[in-house]
């Protein structure tokens, strides 16, 4: 049966060229940002896509993730023309590493959405910090609890101090006496 | 009959189709042979990524774009799978190749789909028939795939979401251990074929447990362990036991060496016709107007008449005997493998009656070689030797008495010097029979020692 799978492998130069087109129209939004991609760029793109999906083994339909990478990015305070192409490179490459890390568990647009805010907050544009730290983090936390956020730790009980025999304790939900 | 592929070079070989792979192979070939363009290819490959794509779409919600390749296989496998089934429902490759050329992918993939939905409802149906119907059997594996495998894959196929394909593994197998199609169309020919032998079986019903046992005793096993099919073994039992000309379900073992007697002087290119005029005159008289049961029959007889041909007209390990007052030692009987040997040894040494030691050794022993090494292992004392002796049948005794170092058979036996305790036991043994008695064991060793 994996006869058809291979079959398909003939249809990647249409598609190819379908996703070149939709990224360079992307050139379109970015070059507010005065970011722009090249012919070369784009390629380079690709081809990191490819290898990124062939080292994570995974296998992508249709139009692909990396022109809602750019839109997502093409803001960000981090990204100048001289960073851009390489930097679009390695977020594609961590895209679709963490689809595997966090087990599919999380739609493109959440993680592409989560990378963004990273970069852009805590780990200040830098990517070892946004692959190292909190992307690892996620991906833990969704594969011990599901979700990608820690749940959180439960409050100490408020302890009520008065001049009676009991020493009393409040958290939202118990009162508790202690002798 | 010519061949086609020669005599128009561009038609489709049925050879060269991978069964396993029908549409990609025959994409190959046909691509190949010129009978496909490049762009009539090219289009039936986009709907397939389409349909691929469609599937991802449904199962991700729309939320991804890429999965694991582990993932899109089986997918792929699964349109595959069903793309398949329709195309080969169709009589000819070449109506196969139309079918691909002037419809959409997702079409076929939706015909397929349906007749294998056809064979869902068909199996489910009939999967209460057989339970209904099924045979009262201590038989672990019967009764499993009734109970746990069948209605399995039936569960299974109606859980998933997209059709695909699977082995079809039964603890119970089926006469003549058919291969099955994959899928739930192997479930519906499983279930269609156990119909008719539970319908078979259904009219031998007080047979049925009697020859489980005797082949649970053949196979020294229990007859909830046996592995073997019901209506198989019962068919084989009263053809042999029709061919011996006897009454019961089960040949007995004078029956059943007879018949290989009388077999073994045909040639043997005619015992597989033997077996099936036996079967066409049992049919007669069974009156089961059922055709599909008869041609199912007939050719279990086939291959039961295939077998006895590769066995050279042994039917040792096809039939099994009625129990029997005892059972005959064989010179080439069937031997003991080493933890069986040590299991008979170990209970004649605790046992210490010579009927139950007789009993024993009729009940688990076939081959003389095996009898003489209990003897001269000494599991049987000294003192009980005469005891065993009278309980076992002439032709056993002298059997036994070929193993000896007889030097004078006359009316008496005389035993050479070197001789051990049982085989003086035996000859004492003989020589204290009444005359006649002696005088036909004696004529029967004579005839033995040629």
């Amino acid at each position: 049966m994996g006869g058809l799978l291979s079959l398909l492998e003939q249809t990647g130069d249409l598609l190819a060229q379908k996703n070149a087109d939709a990224i360079l129209d992307t050139n379109a939004v970015t070059s507010q940002y005065g970011l722009t991609l090249t012919r070369e760029d784009v390629v380079k793109l690709l081809n990191t896509r490819d290898r990124a999906l062939a080292d994570n083994d995974r296998i992508e339909l249709g139009q692909g993730v990396i022109d809602r990478i750019i839109l997502a990015f093409c803001d960000s305070p981090y990204l100048n023309c001289t960073n851009y192409a390489d930097t679009l490179c390695a977020l594609t490459e961590l895209f679709y590493y963490m689809k595997n890390d966090t087990l599919d568990q999380m739609p493109d647009d959440e993680l592409i959405q989560r990378m963004k805010e990273y970069f852009n907050g805590e780990d200040k544009g830098s990517l070892e910090l946004l692959a190292g730290r909190e992307l690892e983090q996620m991906a833990r936390n969704i594969r011990t609890y599901g979700t990608p956020d820690a749940p959180e730790e439960p409050q100490p009980p408020v302890q009520v101090d008065d001049s009676g025999e009991y020493l009393i304790e409040e958290d939202g939900q118990w009162r508790t006496l202690q002798l | 009959m010519a061949d086609a592929a020669i005599i128009n070079p561009s038609a489709l070989d049925p050879g060269a189709i991978d069964p396993e792979n029908f549409t990609a192979s025959l994409l190959r070939q046909a691509t190949g042979k010129g009978l496909l363009t490049q762009q009539e290819a090219q289009s039936i490959q986009e709907g397939l990524l389409l349909l691929l794509e469609e599937q991802v779409q449904r199962l991700t919600q729309g939320e991804s774009s890429s999965l694991p390749t582990q993932r899109a296989e089986e997918l792929m496998d699964g349109i595959g799978y069903c793309v398949d089934f329709y195309l080969q429902s169709l009589p000819t490759l070449e109506e196969a190749l139309e079918a691909l050329q002037a419809r959409r992918v997702a079409q076929l993939y939706e015909a397929g789909r349906g007749l294998l939905e056809e064979h869902a409802k068909a199996s489910e149906g009939l999967l209460s028939r057989v339970r209904a119907t099924r045979v009262a059997t201590p038989n672990l594996g019967y009764n499993r795939t009734l109970d746990v495998t069948l209605p399995g894959y039936l569960r299974q196929w109606k859980r998933a979401r997209y059709p695909q394909g699977f082995p079809v593994l039964a603890e119970y197998p089926l006469a003549g251990d058919r291969p099955l199609p994959e899928g739930i169309a192997g479930v519906h020919a499983y279930l269609a074929a156990l119909a008719l032998e539970n319908r078979f079986c259904a009219r031998f019903a007080a047979q049925v447990p009697q020859v489980l046992e005797a082949f649970a005793r053949q196979y020294r096993t229990s007859p909830e362990e046996v592995y073997g099919n019901l209506f198989s073994l019962t068919l084989r039992s009263l053809l042999f036991s029709h061919l011996a000309e006897e009454a019961g379900p089960l040949p007995s073992r004078e029956g059943l060496a007879s018949l290989e007697l009388r077999l073994a002087l045909l040639p043997p290119g005619q015992w597989g016709e033997v077996l099936g005029q036996a079967a066409q005159q049992l049919l007669a008289a069974w009156g089961f107007e059922n055709p599909k049961l008869e041609d199912y029959i007939l050719a279990e007889a086939r291959r039961l008449g295939h077998g006895v041909e590769l066995s050279g007209g042994k039917l040792a390990g096809l039939a099994a005997a009625a129990p029997g007052d005892g059972q005959l030692i064989h010179l080439d009987g069937e031997r003991l493998d080493d933890d069986a040997f040590a299991a008979v040894a170990e209970e004649l040494l605790l046992c210490d009656q010579p009927e139950r030691k007789a009993q024993i050794i009729q009940t688990e022993v076939r081959s003389l070689e095996d009898l003489r090494d209990l003897l001269d292992g000494g599991s049987v004392f000294e003192e009980e030797l005469p005891g065993l002796f009278a309980q076992l049948d002439d032709a056993t005794c002298a059997l036994l008495l070929t193993c000896c170092p007889v030097e004078a058979a006359g009316r008496q036996v005389a035993l050479g010097g070197d001789s051990d305790p049982w085989q003086d036991a035996l000859a004492d043994y003989v020589n204290q029979l009444e005359p006649q008695r002696r005088s036909n064991l004696l004529g029967l060793f004579r005839s033995l020692a040629v």
